[in-house]
């Protein structure tokens, strides 16, 4: 059974080359841009895995991850992207149930194996 | 009072222009079409702006997926995808041919960049070089606008392109900051060697900004091999010298020692303070002389920097110069960090003075406070040393004990200093090191004790037993004293003095009623002199009584040979009784004041030892001594007389007394005076024939004068004044007007080389006729002389002759000088000038009578 991604971040052209990358390993990528359109997506279907950028329109990648976890009451994985030097907000949504994070600028292989990692636990 | 009402009338000062309707309507038309095309255009611009950027965005979805496709195509992949991979390739290659395509497609690129890293950045770099974006880049290098250039720099970096070293070097002194900057980043990043070349080359200021951006270029640069950043200490760019001592701190580079202790002298603050941390984290000891040198001339900053430097390099020599910033420096911050730095080197050496009660009133319980008391009556000192030498620890405490007594005792001299004490207080301890060791007793065996150990230098390390001190005054104590016995071995060496001790003794003195006798009394104290060799090295040991177990007196024989004649005060001397027997005086002396010693017999071979002490002293030695002395020379009262006559004559006699002292020399018959009065004649011959020479001397420079002014005046006259001068030359002149003559017989005018011509004939005459004179003069003299001169002072014929023709010199010499004297006639026509001519003469003749 395919594994459904979602991924959410405004950088159309980083999701692009990472959705371009998953679908390569046999996964099916949704892409959203902003926190709307993620709270839409979750309100219609469950994703097997969330890889979310820290920085989004509307909706930040903390809330995403409190929404989640508090509101929708999910256990799914969570992974977030963050920029360097954002630290202090890795740290925020790790406490607040994230389970890995990526630091740009980052390798998308390497995000490929932490995905992979979290949906074979 | 009417006529005198002012009326005002209203005078239109300002008026309303007169504009036409039709031309307000017309300006408020131009202003509204004004202000719609300002609407107009900034909704046709933000339009255009929107528009453009949703076709960039549009554009940058469509090759999101190409640039995809490239990026993580692999040379194994399957045969369809290598086709699209192709077509894709095609398709491509058709939309770089629009600039504003390859505009996108680089931003694209630039974008990735940043957000990917690993082998998917390698492939997003190779993309960008096989698509050939740089060449783009080039040409915005190539650019007069600023903004274009530093863009073109900043994607040839982002993108690493390497090739772009060269070209972006170039601008590392631009002039323009934007592009300087940019260019430095590149030139670090692209090129590990880029640090050595930006060092080497930079002329400007490198902003602290600049400095950590560089710093984390070079940080996240792979495999990076740092330069040794010392070569570039000795720039002449200070931000070059600031920036190095950063990276030799950052890349622990600790090679450049001499350099950045030099640089603590910096002028620049920055640069001394960044030494100075340099210092501190490499721990330079040898820094602490230079950091102590430059702390006076510094900023507060400066001087808390050294002072942590000090903290960590610092020993306990640096002590006392901390102790002085305690007392001098008025800035608080710097004052209590020199505390601080104190306590850093010596752990607890100074406490909390800061609003720390002093009095404080305890309540302690009656029975504790009996307890308290009992405790006081120990014997203090005893339990402390007792207490200290159980371990190890106790001997840091001795150590910090001693930090502490060097600070205080730096503090009262620094206190001393500040405040002058009226009544200053006599210190206890006395040194009796400069008295001489006396003795009137027999020999006595010393027993030499063995000497206390180098070890034991720390004098607190002993234990003294202290038995009870029975006596009312000083003078009759009696101390006694049992073990002196070194604990530790230890290997510290250090030296202290003990002259300042008092004096003990294992007798008990008797008979020493007073103070005074005891201390003269001291001198009779030889110390053992091995255990004063040992406790010649210093150290301050104010608190334990210093205890010497023997006193004995030395009263050794000792051989002239062996006496040390450079040490004086070594040397034994035997005192002994002069006695001098007054003679009856043979004849009445006429001069009672003078005493002659030698009509008194002494016995000087008292002085020497007696048959007695002929063990030390050597009789063949006496006898050679006595030989030496020379014999004395008695006189009667005559030529004693003559004698005091002679040396008058040689103070202040001169060639008039020459016919008295030939008269004595004939009639005496003592032959040393005869010496004598031949030693006076050659001493009044030398006086003589100096004063001569003296006073040619002096006339020849007035003449020189002389001349100089007369040719000064022919100089300064026209040809009639010249002619009077001839004249007058002639009346006066002699031999040395001749050569002044010669020159005026090349004058211009004819009557004045007339003149001048017959001037020479009649001086040159005039001189023929003195010298004639002056022989004549000189042929009757040597006849006078006709008495014949014992053989034995025939060099007295020779001298006289030699007198005779001086005398004649100087009479010739006066004579030359006083022309008026000889020449009467000539006396009488004499003028001003000649008069003038003649005053130093006279002068010169007036002082010498």
């Amino acid at each position: 059974m395919t594994k459904k991604i979602l991924l959410a971040d405004d950088d159309q052209l980083l999701v692009s080359l990472l959705q371009f990358r998953l679908k390569k390993e046999g996964y099916q990528v949704t892409f959203v841009s902003n926190g709307k359109e993620v709270k839409e997506y979750l309100s219609k279907s469950i994703p097997d895995i969330i890889v979310s950028d820290i920085m989004m329109p509307y909706f930040s990648g903390i809330e995403l991850v409190d929404f989640v976890r508090n509101e929708l009451k999910l256990n799914i994985p969570i992974i977030i992207i963050s920029s360097a030097g954002n630290e202090e907000n890795v740290l925020s949504a790790f406490e607040l149930g994230a389970n890995d994070f990526v630091s740009k600028p980052f390798s998308p292989t390497e995000l490929l194996l932490r995905i992979t990692k979290e949906l074979n636990k | 009072m009417l006529s005198t009402i002012t009326r005002y009338s209203p005078q239109a000062l300002i008026t309303a222009p007169k504009i036409h309707t039709d031309l307000l309507w017309d300006l408020s038309i131009l202003f509204v079409s004004l202000a719609a095309l300002y609407f107009i255009g900034i909704f046709y611009f933000r339009n255009k702006l929107s528009s453009q950027n949703k076709i960039i965005d549009q554009k940058k979805k469509d090759l999101s997926p190409i640039i995809s496709e490239f990026l993580f195509f692999e040379e194994n992949s399957s045969k369809d995808e290598k086709t699209s991979y192709i077509k894709l390739k095609i398709e491509i290659r058709q939309f770089l041919k629009d600039t504003f395509n390859r505009r996108i497609l680089s931003e694209v690129l630039l974008d990735l960049g940043k957000d990917v890293s690993g082998k998917i950045q390698k492939s997003l770099f190779t993309l960008y070089k096989e698509l050939e974006l740089h060449k783009d880049a080039y040409k915005k290098l190539e650019s007069w606008r600023w903004q274009l250039i530093s863009k073109g720099i900043f994607e040839l970096t982002q993108m690493h392109v390497v090739e772009s070293y060269g070209f972006i070097t170039k601008f590392i002194n631009d002039k323009r900051g934007t592009i300087r900057k940019q260019a430095e980043i590149a030139t670090v990043t692209l090129k590990q060697e880029g640090i050595s070349h930006f060092l080497d080359t930079t002329k400007y200021r490198i902003s602290e900004w600049q400095q950590l951006k560089l710093l984390e270029v070079l940080r996240n640069q792979k495999d990076f091999q740092p330069p040794k950043f010392k070569q570039w200490l000795t720039s002449g760019n200070k931000h070059v010298v600031l920036f190095s001592l950063r990276l030799i701190k950052h890349y622990n580079q600790n090679d450049a020692e001499l350099s950045i202790i030099e640089l603590v002298k910096h002028k620049n603050i920055q640069i001394r303070e960044e030494a100075i941390q340099c210092i501190k984290e490499f721990a330079f000891l040898n820094a602490t002389e230079t950091l102590k040198l430059v702390f006076w001339n510094s900023s507060a900053n400066t001087k808390i920097a050294i002072l942590s430097a000090l903290a960590v390099i610092g020993t306990e020599d640096d002590l006392p110069f901390l102790s002085q910033i305690e007392f001098k420096e008025r800035n608080f911050s710097v004052k209590s960090k020199a505390l601080s730095t104190i306590n850093a080197i010596a752990p607890e050496s100074i406490l909390p003075t800061e609003d720390i009660e002093t009095n404080i009133h305890h309540n302690i319980p009656e029975d504790l406070e009996t307890a308290i008391m009992e405790d006081k009556t120990i014997d203090s000192s005893t339990k402390t040393i007792q207490n200290m030498d159980t371990d190890k620890k106790g001997q840091e405490a001795i150590e910090i004990e001693n930090v502490k007594e060097v600070i205080q005792e730096i503090r009262k001299e620094e206190l001393k200093s500040t405040i002058k004490d009226p009544n200053p207080k006599k210190e206890d301890t006395i040194n009796l090191g400069f008295l001489p060791i006396i003795s009137s007793e027999e020999p006595k065996v010393i027993e030499k004790h063995k000497p206390l150990d180098n070890n034991t230098s720390n004098v607190k390390d002993i234990i003294v037993n202290f038995q009870k001190v029975v006596g009312k005054n000083m003078n009759d104590l009696e101390v006694v004293f049992e073990i002196v016995k070194p604990l530790l071995n230890t290997s510290d060496t250090k030296e202290f003095k003990l002259d300042f001790l008092p004096l003990v003794t294992l007798k008990k003195k008797e008979n020493t009623p007073s103070l005074d006798n005891f201390y003269k009394q001291v001198p009779d104290i030889i110390y053992d002199n091995e255990f004063s060799k040992e406790t010649k090295k210093e150290t301050v040991v104010s608190f334990i009584p210093v205890v010497y177990e023997e006193v004995a007196s030395v009263n050794k024989p000792v051989s002239i040979d062996d006496i040390d004649v450079l040490n004086i005060k070594e040397i034994e001397t035997i005192y002994e009784e002069i006695k001098i027997t007054p003679k009856e005086p043979e004849k009445s002396n006429s001069h009672p004041e003078v005493i002659n010693l030698m009509e008194y017999d002494v016995d000087f071979t008292t002085v020497l030892p007696k048959k007695e002490d002929k063990e030390v002293v050597n009789k063949d030695t006496t006898t050679n001594i006595l030989n030496s002395i020379p014999k004395p020379i008695f006189y009667s009262d005559k030529d004693l007389e003559m004698m005091v006559t002679l040396e008058d004559m040689v103070t202040f006699g001169d060639a008039r007394e020459i016919p008295l002292l030939q008269e004595f020399l004939i009639e005496e018959n003592n032959d040393s005076i005869k010496e004598r009065i031949l030693e006076v004649l050659e001493k009044i011959h030398q006086k003589n024939v100096q004063n001569i020479d003296v006073d040619m001397k002096v006339k020849e420079e007035e003449y020189i004068s002389e001349v100089n002014l007369i040719e000064e005046l022919f100089s300064n006259s026209d040809s009639e004044s010249k002619l009077i001068l001839l004249d007058e030359i002639v009346a006066v002149g002699d031999k040395k007007e001749l050569k002044l003559l010669n020159k005026l017989l090349g004058d211009p005018d004819n009557n004045v080389r007339q003149k001048a011509l017959i001037c020479i004939a009649q001086l040159q005459n005039q001189i023929n006729i003195k010298e004639e004179k002056v022989l004549n003069l000189v042929s009757t003299e040597d006849t006078q002389s006709t008495e014949p001169i014992p053989l034995e002072y025939a060099f007295l014929n020779d001298y006289e002759t030699e007198l005779k023709k001086n005398n004649i010199q100087a009479a010739k010499t006066i004579e030359e000088s006083m022309p008026i004297a000889i020449d009467t006639v000539n006396k009488k026509e004499a003028s001003f000038l000649e008069q003038f001519y003649t005053f130093s003469s006279k002068l010169f003749e007036r002082l010498n009578g």
